[in-house]
């Protein structure tokens, strides 16, 4: 009776473990015939003429260069600590500016020739944390969290014009490195883009 | 007899010099697709810490505007693709050129690929 019991348990985990978990495909993939497909992160996106992932790539991309080549960044002694502030969506369209700047900020903190410091959303969880460990030195930490020699803000605009055949979009991304105990703008810069649909023909 | 060795010696270095030099113009250089588009002259300057390229590119065509995308591979001291460019769209007119710039955002970077990808037509 025993031997029966254990036998078709053994049966039973195996067809389990054979067939309800073998994925379709081969090891390591599921769904492997389906419409789904991965592509280039980093590939052309031209499916509409509003601001899309090339749009944020290309302006993250130029605009890290250009910081990176101003003399308060690449000149400087040791790394400055900054501060990300808002990047103001001026369009007509939801543009999360908060991707353009986090991905400026990945840049820029990979090249290691800046420091962060939280941003100002982010600023009370982190405050919270260091009072729980640093409750007696609190205003000394504050200071230090609230010290940056410079913040980054900018503003994302954009003109729109159609006619029957062809719809015009013009982007700007300006941005600017500002010393906050002068007001002094140190670094400014602009990434434009333009594109164009047409009605008749296909853009590539 | 020292005079022909001295010849030969000349030779020999004129030859690897221009050997060095001739093989620079594919160096780099990775063209998908139709070569439709040509790489005129590239280079690399260090701009601070970083490495920075400048390449001209050519539409030698004289009735066709061209449009294209091109990427760079930023490669470190031991050959590893450390990152990429997002690709780039561009067009060029007919018999036109074109400068493209670009800087790595790593310090550690020490080579580049440029590639460049023509859509068939």
């Amino acid at each position: 009776m025993k031997t029966i019991l254990t036998t078709s348990l053994s049966i039973t985990i195996a067809a389990l473990l054979l067939s309800g978990c073998a994925p379709k495909g081969g090891a390591g993939m599921v769904g492997y015939d389906s419409n789904v497909k991965y592509g280039d992160a980093k590939a052309v996106e031209t499916v509409t003429a509003d601001f899309g992932s090339t749009d944020l790539q290309s302006t993250a991309e130029s605009l890290t260069q250009s910081l990176l080549e101003s003399r308060y960044i690449a000149k400087a002694a040791q790394p400055p600590k900054v501060r990300l502030r808002a990047v103001n969506n001026l369009t007509y369209e939801h543009i999360d500016t908060k991707a353009i700047t986090d991905k400026i900020r990945i840049k820029l903190l990979k090249s290691g020739q800046v420091r962060f410091l939280a941003d100002t959303a982010n600023l009370n969880q982190v405050k919270d944390e260091r009072e729980l460990t640093a409750a007696a030195t609190a205003n000394k930490v504050n200071k230090a969290m609230a010290d940056s020699d410079y913040i980054i803000t900018g503003n994302v605009r954009s003109i729109k014009k159609a006619n029957d055949d062809v719809k015009d979009v013009y982007y700007n991304v300006s941005m600017e490195l500002v010393d906050p105990q002068s007001g002094e703008i140190l670094w400014a810069d602009e990434k434009e883009i333009r594109k164009v649909t047409s009605k008749s023909t296909v853009g590539w | 007899m020292s005079a022909t060795k001295n010849v030969l010696i000349a030779l020999s270095v004129s030859i690897l010099f221009i050997g060095s030099f001739s093989g620079c113009s594919s160096k780099n250089i990775n063209i998908i697709g139709e070569k439709r588009i040509e790489i005129i002259k590239h280079k690399a300057i260090q701009e601070g810490t970083f490495l920075k390229i400048m390449a001209e590119l050519e539409n030698t065509d004289y009735d066709e505007t061209e449009g294209f995308v091109y990427q760079i591979e930023w490669i470190d001291k031991n050959g590893l693709i450390i990152d990429t460019t997002p690709w780039r769209a561009v067009t060029i007119h007919q018999n036109q050129k074109v400068q493209i710039v670009e800087m790595t955002n790593f310090p550690n970077i020490v080579d580049y690929n440029i590639i460049v990808s023509v859509p068939n037509k």
